[in-house]
């Protein structure tokens, strides 16, 4: 993330007669290290052995050009002060803002000397030198100085141009430049610079959907880089330009809309009939890999996505076919249901596990396609864990390829931790409805694949209500007893 | 004996044992009638129309699901080719999906969840429709996926024809179901069998059935039991009756009342017959190989006449006739070659006869004195032995190969004599004259 703001500042060449310090290397310098008050100061050149009186004229010294100020060492960081009158041309920028800096000087150039005597009224002009800015290095030699005095009033304007000043974030840092000259600054809260838009949980901008919706890009990497002119109060009007902002939904419905435009772009990609199932599976795997999505709690919603297409679209029919040519309903009522509601913050044996008629099942078996990413296999694991962990086998296809080494990993750890003996199979050798069968007698036909139920660190959630039909084996399906056998044969 | 004529002969064949297969009708109430009640569920559907059809779709049929755009429409046909007209009709201002299931054998609609199985192909203007309600029409609705996912080659995706797209289900096969199950031939037993009245169908009466009929309500086979029939590859566990129907049955001729319309297997199944009790053929003139058999010509054949309980059959034996390409024997002038030049001979030797005894008497007369007597003894004497000799030399004049006959007239062509005689008491000299002939030989009247 890159954001880059500028504006222009005016430079204006002043000249005026004045008193300025100019800060040089000195044997004071190494005199006073270490050292920040007159007390300390007086207490070393005792140690030294020094005369008082040449201790009372160091004193007097460093008093008169500012370096002992009420007692302190103060001005000695740049150099020793060198204090020099005369007349000078100062080059400064001027900027009115909350910027870095009121009035940062940008260079001083000694034009001649005056005496002191010759000058009438020589004060001091605060305002002005606070206005000049008392402190600043020349960018030309780096070196520092300070206006000290000006002579009241004395001071002319010569001429005025423009520079450019960019406020820099990268990295989470703020720096400001003024002709390549990199310094540093105080953050400005992002929140301020996108305009209230900012999310802090997600360091992300939220955005309208509308927005983007144009933009494939963005939507798809969940970040955008764009370039605008913006306000930041009390800063003042920037041209930024803005690279690699990360972007969340601002609304729910900006999320949907979101997440139905990703969900679009796969089912487009596949080509090919997908049924409610997979399209589930679709949707909570973007949500898996979207946690900016996922934090709106999306519902799936078969109707509102089948309507981002129109019925001259062939993906419509892609969908809906699956839907009004479904052709697993058997129209058999099952001998029970176990409905678990959807619902945070679960403790898996009391609110699912002991709403199953059984006790300490020995032998457990999962049918389902749809178990080939991590967050399934997280869910397995809390399930066997409520269960008593059974004896498991899982029927299921490969491992989804685009998961990451890790998440593979993770999966095959979970596998060796739980001893799950996993069956894998083409997903077209699979049947079509899931199952959950407990010691070869419970047959449990379910509406939900494993990513209903969501692990969180120690949270266990409930995504939607999902039913569990026990059924006789006689009414099941030819294809499911053919695997079946298959397990109790070896 | 008289002269030889045609003889009129007659026999009559009773056919009342023979049995043939017939129909007969059983009645001609029709159950066919138009679309237009499932036209008007179609306009009024909410979901979801899907139809199969072995046939193009009936265009009515097709207007209403253009009517009703609200619904999703799926097609399943047996040969795209076959139903270009109704493939056609959809594209992206009318979707329907639309594939292509070879092995598809019926006809149905499902209108959201109600159906019709209709008995007849859907380009039929007019059909029998069997209603399903919700509680039956799932079992159509299963087939109808189950075709569709699994069993289509091609699909029509709002434009485009091209393979069918990988389905989103694992392939599943067929279950067994209450009211309608997908067989995979109508080979078993029934207790009736229904076919179109379209002999094309002929040969499926041949199965073992124990009541065969055909309707003209029908165009496909239809097989019935007690509480099931088959149509197509469904057997359908509903009673199912055939109204208009002709019922195949067997008989013996004369056990089939001659009142009764039937229409017999074996002819064209669009005309009805009754059966006769008798009828007489006249055949054609029989010319006898003989004159001696004539008497008991019969015709090479008895042509048959079916559906009928006897016939009299008639016919005329002629006796043979030479052909009409026979010329009169060649023998005639063989002969009479022969004895012209025999009575030439003759009347020559008579002639020299007399010049022979004028010389024999010169000879005798002659007298000695003439000094020329000598020469003309010698003379006469000469041309009396050579006229002697002259006259008892055998004549050199050939025979024709054959007499003439007594009777009647000798025709021949390249290969056959024929001798045509008129009367019967000729036939005994012909015969003798026969005899002698070497050559093919034929009498003939």
């Amino acid at each position: 993330m890159k954001i880059e703001l500028s504006k222009s500042i005016t430079v204006k060449t002043l000249e005026f007669v004045g008193e300025v310090n100019f800060f040089e290397e000195s044997p004071y310098i190494k005199l006073l290290e270490g050292i920040s008050t007159q007390d300390e100061l007086e207490k070393q050149l005792i140690e030294k052995e020094l005369s008082p009186s040449a201790i009372k004229n160091i004193i007097q010294k460093l008093e008169s050009i500012g370096v002992l100020l009420n007692r302190d060492i103060v001005n000695v960081q740049d150099g020793f002060p060198e204090r020099e009158y005369g007349k000078y041309g100062l080059e400064m920028f001027e900027n009115y803002t909350s910027l870095p800096f009121k009035f940062k000087n940008k260079e001083i150039k000694r034009e001649s000397y005056i005496s002191k005597n010759r000058v009438d009224s020589i004060k001091k002009d605060e305002y002005l030198i606070e206005k000049i800015y008392k402190k600043s290095k020349n960018f030309s030699d780096n070196k520092s100085f300070k206006v000290i005095k000006l002579e009241a009033d004395k001071y002319i304007e010569l001429t005025q141009k423009n520079a450019n000043i960019k406020l820099h974030f990268k990295e989470n840092m703020w720096q400001y430049s003024i002709e390549k000259k990199l310094f540093p600054m105080d953050k400005i809260e992002l929140d301020n610079v996108f305009d209230g838009n900012w999310d802090n949980s997600f360091n992300a901008l939220k955005i309208d959907f509308h927005r983007i919706s144009e933009q494939e890009k963005f939507l798809i990497s969940f970040e955008m880089s764009y370039s605008d002119n913006i306000t930041i109060d009390g800063y003042g009007t920037f041209n930024g330009k803005f690279q690699n902002i990360p972007i969340i939904p601002k609304t729910k419905h900006d999320a949907q809309q979101w997440l139905l435009y990703l969900l679009k772009k796969e089912i487009e990609k596949k080509e090919r009939y997908i049924s409610t199932d997979e399209l589930h599976y679709l949707w909570s795997n973007l949500l898996d890999a979207k946690p900016r999505l996922d934090t709106f709690d999306l519902e799936f919603d078969f109707e509102t996505i089948l309507h981002k297409f129109g019925k001259d679209s062939k993906y419509y029919w892609l969908l809906q076919s699956g839907i009004d040519l479904y052709p697993f309903n058997t129209g058999l009522t099952p001998k029970a249901r176990v409905i678990i509601e959807a619902r945070e913050n679960i403790n898996l044996e009391n609110d699912f596990v002991s709403k199953f008629n059984m006790h300490n099942p020995k032998d457990f078996i999962i049918v389902d396609r749809w178990i080939n990413r991590l967050a399934h296999f997280k869910a397995l694991e809390q399930i066997l864990k409520a269960l008593g962990s059974p004896k498991i086998t899982l029927v299921t296809q490969a491992l989804d390829k685009n998961i990451s080494d890790d998440d593979a990993y993770a999966i095959q750890n979970i596998i060796a931790t739980n001893g799950i003996k996993k069956i894998e199979k083409k997903k077209k050798e699979i049947v079509h409805s899931r199952y959950w069968i407990f010691d070869n007698q419970e047959f449990y036909k379910t509406n939900n694949s494993l990513d209903v139920i969501k692990v969180d660190k120690h949270n266990i959630a409930i995504k939607e209500q999902t039913t569990f039909d026990l059924y006789n084996n006689k009414d099941l399906e030819a294809e499911l007893m053919n695997v079946l056998g298959e397990i109790n044969n070896g | 004996m008289g002269k030889i004529v045609e003889i009129n002969k007659s026999k009559t064949i009773s056919y009342k044992d023979d049995i043939i297969e017939y129909f007969e009708e059983v009645d001609s109430i029709s159950k066919k009638e138009d679309y237009q009640n499932i036209i008007d569920k179609i306009k009024n559907a909410k979901s979801t129309v899907r139809v199969a059809s072995t046939s193009y779709i009936d265009e009515k049929i097709l207007d209403a699901i253009h009517e009703n755009l609200e619904i999703n429409a799926y097609m399943i046909l047996k040969d795209f080719t076959k139903a270009d007209k109704t493939v056609k009709r959809f594209d992206e201002r009318r979707v329907a999906i639309i594939r292509e299931v070879d092995e598809l054998a019926n006809n149905f609609i499902l209108i959201d969840n109600i159906a019709y199985l209709f008995i007849n192909p859907l380009d039929e203007e007019k059909n029998i429709p069997l209603y399903f309600d919700e509680s039956k029409a799932s079992d159509l609705e299963f087939v109808f996926n189950y075709y569709f996912w699994n069993r289509a080659s091609k699909e029509k995706l709002i434009n485009e024809i091209s393979k069918v797209i990988e389905s989103p289900f694992p392939p599943f096969g067929l279950r067994k179901q209450k009211c309608i199950n997908v067989i995979k031939s109508s080979d078993e037993e029934y207790v009736s069998l229904y076919i179109p009245r379209d002999k094309k169908f002929n040969n499926i009466l041949d199965k073992k059935t124990s009541s065969k009929y055909f309707s003209d309500d029908l165009s496909v086979p239809l097989y019935l039991n007690e509480n099931n029939f088959t149509v197509g590859l469904f057997e359908i566990n509903e009673t199912f009756v055939i109204t208009n129907s002709w019922k195949l049955k067997k008989n013996k001729l004369e056990d089939i009342d001659s009142n009764l319309e039937i229409i017999p297997r074996k002819e064209s199944w669009l005309n009805s017959i009754k059966i006769e009790e008798s009828r007489e053929i006249s055949l054609n003139e029989i010319t006898s190989p003989s004159i001696e058999s004539m008497e008991n010509q019969e015709p090479y054949e008895y042509p048959r006449e079916d559906y009928v309980n006897e016939i009299i059959y008639t016919w005329t034996v002629v006796p043979p006739h030479k052909p009409k390409n026979a010329k009169k024997s060649s023998l005639y002038n063989e002969h009479k070659v022969y004895e012209d030049k025999k009575k030439k001979w003759e009347e020559e030797n008579e002639e020299r006869k007399e010049s022979l005894n004028e010389k024999k008497k010169v000879l005798s007369g002659l007298n000695k004195s003439d000094k020329k007597y000598e020469e003309k003894l010698s003379k006469l004497k000469s041309e009396i032995k050579k006229l002697e000799e002259k006259i008892n030399q055998k004549e050199n004049i050939s025979k024709p190969k054959y007499e003439l006959p007594k009777v009647g007239v000798l025709y021949e062509t390249n290969e056959t004599y024929f001798l045509e005689i008129k009367t019967l008491n000729e036939l005994k000299e012909a015969k003798e004259y026969l005899k002698h002939f070497k050559e093919n030989f034929k009498i003939t009247v």
